[in-house]
């Protein structure tokens, strides 16, 4: 255990500037899809025993603090996706080693509206904004 | 940029396959098809029909109504290479973080029982849903 802890200590200590902090959040965002997949199938799982059961499970995706993950849920998996393309990217055509820096940006120009945009569409019923 | 291609040419060894290569080599593959099937379904879900919409009719009409086989085969796949992704993705995390070997091994098979676990609830659920 204390290994497993220092090795993780190792892994977010070390500097390494923009493809560090895209590799930490890489991380983090793909464990975290990785764990919603897995409630997604139970719980769409939960049709095959009926309109009813299924209604209460969808019920308790209504909640604001649902809401709320379903903004993170919906940023990780853009994020996950256009810095994966980042990565693949730069391990199949090497000169784009030298403009790292600008694809770490535009990864966020198109990471950063998309999420907002589906923020604004997820959150505005909670507020009762929409 | 000329001397940067001098220096930066792709690797000159073969390819030697094996199953960390191959591993490596399918998420990539896997990765560039889920930009678009998982990012689609995610759009589409959460900014088409938006969540609070999301219904039994509207699950039943999807996988019954005309479209059925487009979205059943589409969700099959959606499902197959997100969770191949996702696993092999855990995977690695545990090799990373954990090195005594037989905690290593026991995580690892663990992830395999869930993965088989849910990839047969989901397949389950896909195939034979009829209304």
């Amino acid at each position: 255990m204390g290994n497993a802890i220092s090795s993780l200590w190792k892994g977010i200590t070390y500097k390494g500037g923009p493809g560090h902090y895209a590799f930490i959040l890489h991380r983090l965002t793909g464990l975290g899809v990785a764990l919603f997949v897995i409630l997604h199938i139970v719980d769409n799982f939960v049709v095959m025993f009926g309109e009813d059961a299924f209604s209460e499970v969808l019920h308790l995706y209504s909640n604001p603090v649902m809401r709320l993950l379903e903004v993170f849920l919906i940023f990780s998996v853009i994020y996950h996706a256009f810095n994966g393309l980042r990565v693949i990217i730069m391990d199949f055509w090497a000169p784009s080693s030298h403009v790292q820096r600008t694809l770490w940006w535009l990864v966020w120009g198109i990471v950063l509206p998309l999420s907002l945009i589906a923020a604004w569409f997820t959150l505005a019923p909670v507020f009762g904004l929409r | 940029m000329e001397i940067i291609n001098k220096e930066y040419g792709l690797p000159k060894e073969k390819f030697k396959g094996g199953f960390e290569t191959w591993a490596w080599f399918f998420m990539r593959i896997s990765g560039v098809v889920l930009l678009f099937i998982a990012v689609i379904h995610l759009l589409w879900m959460h900014i088409g029909i938006q969540v609070e919409n999301i219904t039994y009719d509207v699950v039943r009409d999807r996988w019954i109504g005309p479209w059925g086989p487009f979205w059943k085969t589409y969700d099959i796949a959606l499902l197959t290479f997100a969770l191949m992704h996702g696993f092999n993705g855990l995977r690695w995390i545990t090799d990373d973080y954990i090195k005594k070997p037989g905690w290593n091994a026991f995580v690892k098979a663990l992830l395999l029982v869930i993965f088989l676990i849910v990839i047969g609830m989901g397949a389950y659920t896909v195939i034979s849903f009829n209304g």
